[in-house]
């Protein structure tokens, strides 16, 4: 009996240990591209041997990086409104309307969470060569559509399945049109999932690279100007834009904990 | 209170069908609801009750057929434009507003300026005692509070008619025959024509001022409580509506008031005559007028059964004695606990049971098997 306990308390300490290696793990290379970024010196050092916004003040100075983040601010905005208005209407069909295929087409809408994104990427330039379109913005937006939509689709499937369709009867037999019951029952009562879906999908647009970088002519993207930033200078300046950018993204999961619960979004 | 007296509706239903590709869920179903009456549609799940009630909310289209409420045909009428107010089994109070805002929401539909909102919600609040939940959430509310608002938000547009689906089956047995109890008398005093949509036939022989029994999709008996418990016109309707024996026989002779047919497992028994009986004949034979005895009966006892107890079941009010013949034939019986002297009799022990003819309710073969 008593070994039993003995047993028991070393294995949960094991998995404390685990899990703390697993977040510490995750955290190290955020800190380290943080603290780096106040580097006075022009080398990606550290520890930084000071402290200094110099290569803040830098990002300025390069109207590419500039360019390629307003880039991808409107791009990530546009492609989140497509992706939740496609998800939306492809969660209430899928929800509400059962019909023979129903999972199978599900799944072949999540599927770009599982097909590499390297494939993903090549086809669309194929595609899109073949159509003869050299344009970075449509090309982009198609595909960052499709990358998201596995996000809201998800998320909004989980919201939609847990608000029985009685809430839009119930406002019908009240009184409410179809369209009208939709908005005043259904709308607001997934409006988590909504905000939960558009944040991931926003996020997901935002920094992907992998994909992205076969379809770049005339624009660029901000992952991609930094990748090629890198490649041509060694100072700090990237590392204060993924500084600048792990703040935006903290700042993002505050908000979707403030409105609408993390539970929302994994449900 | 009467707040909604001469605005209750007739419902008629002429030939309803709805069919969903080749499943036909409601077959030719012919109805007429009276202003101001209760009617409970019963039946087991999947017999068409719901359907039916949707079919008159407006939610399951008819493929032939027509509804007339308030003389009105509904055929073409969306749910919004029927004047109706429905409770549903989940409730469907909108989770994101609160009692008031649930409540108000009919008359918010309707144009209903706020000023004239108020007065209405607050008056139909005070009548279900919901005073001081007006800001909590539905979340925030027990199940018969939750129900109660359901209630109130059906009842505050003033509808012509209420549609109570199962309304009463999440509450526990204690709340509902309470709930049970106040729907009555709620609908009673604002006096509204009320279809009421249960499986259980408890709840419906208590609420109803008629009961409709259905099923596969078919009206099988229409009638009071009591017509529809001491006459049941088929098999399905006695033995879904209350306790029955079941008992099948062949007519062997039939003389001055007496109609004599062999059963199998029990012999003999005596029944009154009646006009349809030819051959076969197919009786009901409710628990409790059966009696029980541990004497051997007086020779002009008609319908005696020699049958061991195979199984009993002490139910407070009433014990339940399932006994069981020689040749394997089952009967069950029920004894009223009167008081310390009513006879108990053990498990495994043998005893008489008796009946007169006058008890066996003669049903007619033409209704389905089942």
């Amino acid at each position: 009996m008593r070994r039993g306990i003995g047993k028991e308390k070393s294995l949960s300490r094991f998995f404390w240990m685990l899990g703390g290696l697993v977040i510490i793990g995750m955290f190290i290379p955020l800190v380290v591209v943080f603290m780096i970024s106040f580097n006075p010196g022009n080398e990606l050092i550290f520890p930084p041997q000071g402290l200094s916004l110099r290569w803040y003040f830098n990002i300025f100075r390069h109207p590419s990086l500039l360019s390629s983040f307003q880039f991808s601010v409107i791009l990530g905005i546009i492609a989140t409104a497509a992706s939740l208005f496609v998800g939306l209407s492809g969660a209430l069909v899928l929800t509400r309307r059962k019909f023979r295929g129903a999972e199978t087409i599900a799944g072949l809408l999540m599927s770009p969470l599982v097909v590499p994104q390297v494939v993903i990427g090549i086809g669309f330039l194929s595609l899109f060569s073949m159509m003869r379109i050299y344009h970075s913005i449509p090309c982009l937006l198609a595909l960052h559509i499709v990358l998201t939509l596995p996000y809201t689709l998800r998320v909004l499937i989980a919201n939609l399945s847990r608000c029985p369709v009685s809430m839009e009867e119930a406002a019908m037999v009240l009184g409410a049109g179809k369209y009208r019951a939709f908005l005043e029952t259904t709308l607001p009562i997934i409006k988590p999932g909504i905000i939960a879906s558009a944040i991931f999908a926003f996020v997901t647009s935002f920094d992907n690279f992998t994909a992205s970088q076969f379809l770049i002519w005339d624009r660029a993207t901000l992952p991609i100007e930094i990748y090629a930033y890198i490649t041509k200078e060694n100072d700090p300046t990237v590392a204060a834009v993924s500084s600048l950018l792990i703040l935006m993204t903290v700042g993002l999961v505050i908000l979707m904990e403030r409105w609408v619960g993390l539970e929302t979004v994994t449900g | 209170m009467k707040m909604m007296n001469g605005r209750a509706q007739r419902v008629v239903l002429e030939n309803v069908s709805v069919r969903y590709g080749n499943v036909s869920a409601l077959n030719n179903i012919s109805l007429e609801i009276k202003p101001g009456e209760l009617i409970s549609l019963l039946g087991p799940s999947g017999c068409g009750k719901t359907t039916l009630l949707r079919a008159i909310a407006g939610f399951a289209p008819l493929t032939t057929g027509e509804i007339f409420i308030g003389g009105e045909p509904c055929r073409d009428l969306p749910p919004s434009r029927r004047n109706l107010g429905m409770v549903f089994q989940d409730y469907a109070l909108f989770p994101h507003m609160t009692v008031v805002r649930n409540v108000a929401f009919g008359l918010k539909m309707r144009g209903v300026p706020t000023e004239e909102r108020d007065p209405a919600v607050k008056k139909v609040l005070t009548m279900l005692s919901l005073d001081g939940l007006e800001e909590r959430y539905p979340r925030q509310l027990s199940g018969g509070q939750q129900q109660r608002v359901a209630l109130a938000r059906a009842l505050v547009v003033e509808p012509g008619v209420l549609l109570l689906d199962e309304p009463l089956a999440a509450l526990d047995k204690k709340l509902r025959e309470e709930m049970q109890i106040e729907l009555r008398s709620l609908q009673r005093r604002i006096g509204i024509t009320t279809i009421f949509v249960t499986h259980d036939q408890e709840e419906a022989l208590t609420l109803s001022d008629r009961v409709i029994v259905l099923e596969r999709g078919k009206i099988v008996q229409v009638g009071t409580p009591e017509e529809v418990y001491e006459n049941p016109q088929n098999k399905f309707s006695g033995l879904f509506v209350g306790k029955s024996n079941f008992i099948e026989g062949k007519v062997i002779d039939c003389k001055e008031g007496e109609m004599v047919c062999d059963v199998s497992g029990i012999g003999r028994v005596t029944a009154k005559p009646t006009p349809e009986a030819r051959d076969q004949v197919q009786f009901l034979l409710r628990p409790e007028k059966v009696h029980l005895s541990r004497e051997k009966p007086l020779p002009f006892e008609k319908n005696c059964f020699y049958g061991k107890v195979e199984h009993l079941v002490y139910l407070g009010m009433i014990t339940e004695y399932h006994l069981k013949t020689e040749k394997g034939f089952g009967l069950v019986a029920a004894v009223l606990n009167v008081n310390q002297s009513t006879q108990k009799f053990e498990l495994g022990e043998s005893i008489w049971a008796t009946w007169s003819p006058d008890d066996f309710i003669q049903i007619s073969q033409s209704g389905s098997e089942g």
